[in-house]
């Protein structure tokens, strides 16, 4: 269009020197660009197309001078909303905290009316309106009036503004948008620490708990067994809980069934224990692919094998590695875990 | 492995005589014990054996030593025949010939040595294909036909095959079909240290009993030991690991040939005889694993030498694995 114009970039500058006077804190969220069009007898004026930037006003000027630093707040209010009239744009406050001259009031509850009629008013960081303002709201005001700056600050907050104007000119409200988060939030710190300590600490027990019983889990899975295989009525489910108990006590020990035939494991537990695992897997084999029911000595000798047997085990292991044995939860996976026949053919 | 033996329970039962022949044949063959019962299994289960290793392993005093403990010279006793197999063997040298009877004035028929009740036929392999198939004929039709007439042979009727190695020079291969009419081929393999000096050591003293093997069983008792085999039980899933097997080897990989149904019910057969020589009135998966590679393996044809050790062993694995983790109840 012919109007000479360029775009700059650089951070917008917002004061947070009341931690660290003078110094300018640029973050990333400041970086901004907008455009600049040469005026011959004024030189570079910004344009700024973003909307609701007023801190682009304190931008540097092009000829380099710094933004005007914003006036010291000589008066600022926090409180609730009693009144607000949009009309005369007056509004009433009543005080919960306050700052006058670097003289803090805290604890307040005195009511003062504002005069609004240059405020400017933000919500969440964007300008507002007056109708925004509703009863109720929490807000925060802050005055550079340079009348306030005549009285001196006293003791109570009360007295000066008995000593202030009635109605006392406003340059800026806040209105907090999260009004119960202002001051809960340090209480529910606390409870969710707490909460937090209790929870881990139970989780804590329950683990400790959970240790305990996978520790034991192998026992009392035995012990499952034997009570089963003791309470059965029916000869093969005895015989076949009595197997379950017997070849989970060999598994745990160490001596797993792998490969082997039961035949073949039963054989391999006499050799090893001197027990008489054989005989009642006759039984077992006997009920599982003969068709007739036991005889009167088979029947016995399958009510009482597994005691001896256990005992004849436990005997022939020293205490410390039985112990070990019962607590190895590796012998306790493997005796349910699945295994491909071809894989152990080729082991 | 260490079969599995029920106690015996009546001293003149068939697990006493069954017992009695094994003991029998111990007193001969040393360290051979499993060889020993698959034999009896197959004498048991009406089917023929074939044994097959190195010569000099004991083949055939093993075959000699069962037909001495079940035959005698009585009516009522075996009869053994053994036949060499030599490549100018003819069929008529088995079966028999019909001679001229010069009184009269007719042909007569002179049985041959296959009509006896236990027929050792020793290096079958030695012989040509035509012999090798008279005598298969005949052991699975149990009857010769010469001529317009048929003759029948024993009730009883057992061959003991013997071959070496089909890789020795001298040999007709038997083929597979004809390999399929024996029940079981099995290899005997050397002795362990141990027996070999035990044998070294006794050896006049085993060659005497050789000699004066003592005939521990009948023909007829023999007769009513196969009869009590075939009433052994076998269960249901035992039948269907049966036919999983037979039916794996058809569909496996590495296996050409599969085995026929034939062979399914010679498994059965066989299953049930060795659970009877073990003592036992019903089959269990342990039979099935101990006698699989003896009653099948010679019938399949592999597709390479790996296969072979392999591939029946993944079958009956597999089964085995099936059988064991059937519920009780």
């Amino acid at each position: 269009m012919g109007i000479p114009s360029r775009v700059v970039t650089g951070f917008l500058t917002v004061d947070r020197s009341d931690k660290n006077t003078g110094w300018y804190w640029f973050y990333e969220d400041q970086s901004h660009g907008w455009v600049q069009v040469y005026f011959p007898e004024y030189g570079w004026i910004d344009f700024d197309t973003t909307v609701g930037n007023e801190d682009a006003e304190q931008s540097p000027t092009p000829d380099g001078t710094p933004p005007m630093q914003p006036p010291n707040p000589v008066l600022a209010v926090a409180g609730k909303i009693l009144r607000v009239d949009t009309l005369k744009r007056l509004a009433r406050i009543r005080a919960s905290d306050a700052l006058f001259k670097d003289k803090e009031y805290s604890g307040l509850s005195d009511e003062l009316e504002m005069d609004l009629k240059i405020a400017r008013i933000w919500k969440d960081s964007i300008i507002a309106t007056l109708d925004m303002i509703k009863k109720g709201d929490d807000v925060m005001c802050v005055s550079y009036a340079q009348k306030l700056k005549n009285y001196n600050p006293e003791n109570r907050f009360s007295d000066l503004i008995k000593k202030m104007p009635e109605q006392i000119p406003m340059d800026e409200i806040y209105i907090k948008t999260f009004k119960p988060q202002e001051k809960k939030p340090p209480k529910e710190e606390q409870t969710l620490e707490r909460k937090v300590k209790k929870l881990i600490f139970g989780l804590l027990i329950g683990l400790g708990i959970l240790i305990v019983l996978i520790g034991l889990l192998p026992l009392i899975i035995y012990h499952w067994y034997k009570w089963r295989s003791k309470s059965m009525k029916s000869s093969r489910r005895k015989a076949y809980y009595t197997y379950r108990a017997a070849g989970f006590l060999l598994n745990q020990m160490g001596l797993e069934k792998g490969k082997h035939t039961y035949w073949q494991y039963a054989q391999r537990t006499d050799s090893k224990f001197g027990t008489h695992f054989t005989q009642f897997m006759k039984i077992y084999l006997h009920l599982k692919y003969a068709n007739e029911p036991l005889n009167e000595q088979e029947q016995t000798r399958l009510e009482a094998f597994l005691m001896p047997f256990e005992k004849k085990i436990q005997t022939s292991i020293p205490f410390g590695q039985r112990v070990k044995n019962w607590l190895n939860l590796n012998n306790f996976i493997r005796f349910y875990q699945y295994q491909d026949p071809e894989e152990k053919n080729e082991q | 492995m260490d079969a599995i033996n029920h106690e015996i329970t009546n001293g003149q039962g068939p697990e006493e005589k069954i017992n009695a022949l094994i003991r029998n044949m111990e007193t001969v063959i040393r360290g051979k014990t499993e060889q020993i019962r698959l034999v009896v299994t197959c004498l048991l289960a009406k089917g023929h054996i074939l044994m097959e290793d190195n010569p000099g392993t004991g083949k055939t005093v093993l075959a000699r030593t069962l037909a001495g403990s079940i035959a005698g010279d009585g009516a009522n006793n075996a009869s053994f025949k053994r036949v060499q197999f030599t490549p100018d063997l003819l069929p008529m040298d088995l079966l028999g010939s019909h001679v001229f009877d010069d009184v009269r004035k007719d042909f007569i028929f002179r049985k041959g040595p296959l009509f006896c009740n236990v027929l050792l036929a020793d290096e079958i392999n030695r012989a040509s294909p035509k012999v090798q198939s008279a005598l298969l004929e005949c052991m699975a039709e149990n009857q010769i036909t010469m001529g317009e007439t048929t003759y029948k042979l024993e009730k009883l009727f057992f061959t003991i095959a013997t071959q070496n190695p089909i890789e020795m020079e001298g040999t007709y291969p038997l083929p597979a079909a004809q390999l399929d009419r024996f029940f079981m081929k099995i290899y005997f393999g050397y002795v362990d240290e141990q027996t070999e000096l035990d044998i070294y050591k006794n050896y006049l003293h085993i060659s005497q009993n050789l000699d004066e093997i003592q005939q521990v069983l009948s023909l007829q008792e023999v007769m009513s030991l196969q009869e009590e085999a075939g009433k052994v039980h076998v269960h249901e899933e035992i039948v269907q690991a049966v036919s999983n097997i037979i039916r794996g080897t058809r569909a496996h990989e590495n296996i050409s040939l599969g085995a026929s149904t034939r062979s399914g019910i010679t498994f059965l057969k066989c299953l049930k005889a060795y659970a009877f020589v073990n003592g036992r009135r019903f089959v269990l998966e342990d039979d099935v694993k101990d006698i699989a590679n003896a009653v099948i393996e010679h019938r399949l044809i592999f597709k390479n030498k790996e296969g072979k050790t392999q591939a029946l062993n993944q079958i009956v694995l597999r089964e085995l694995d099936r059988l064991s983790k059937i519920k009780l109840y």
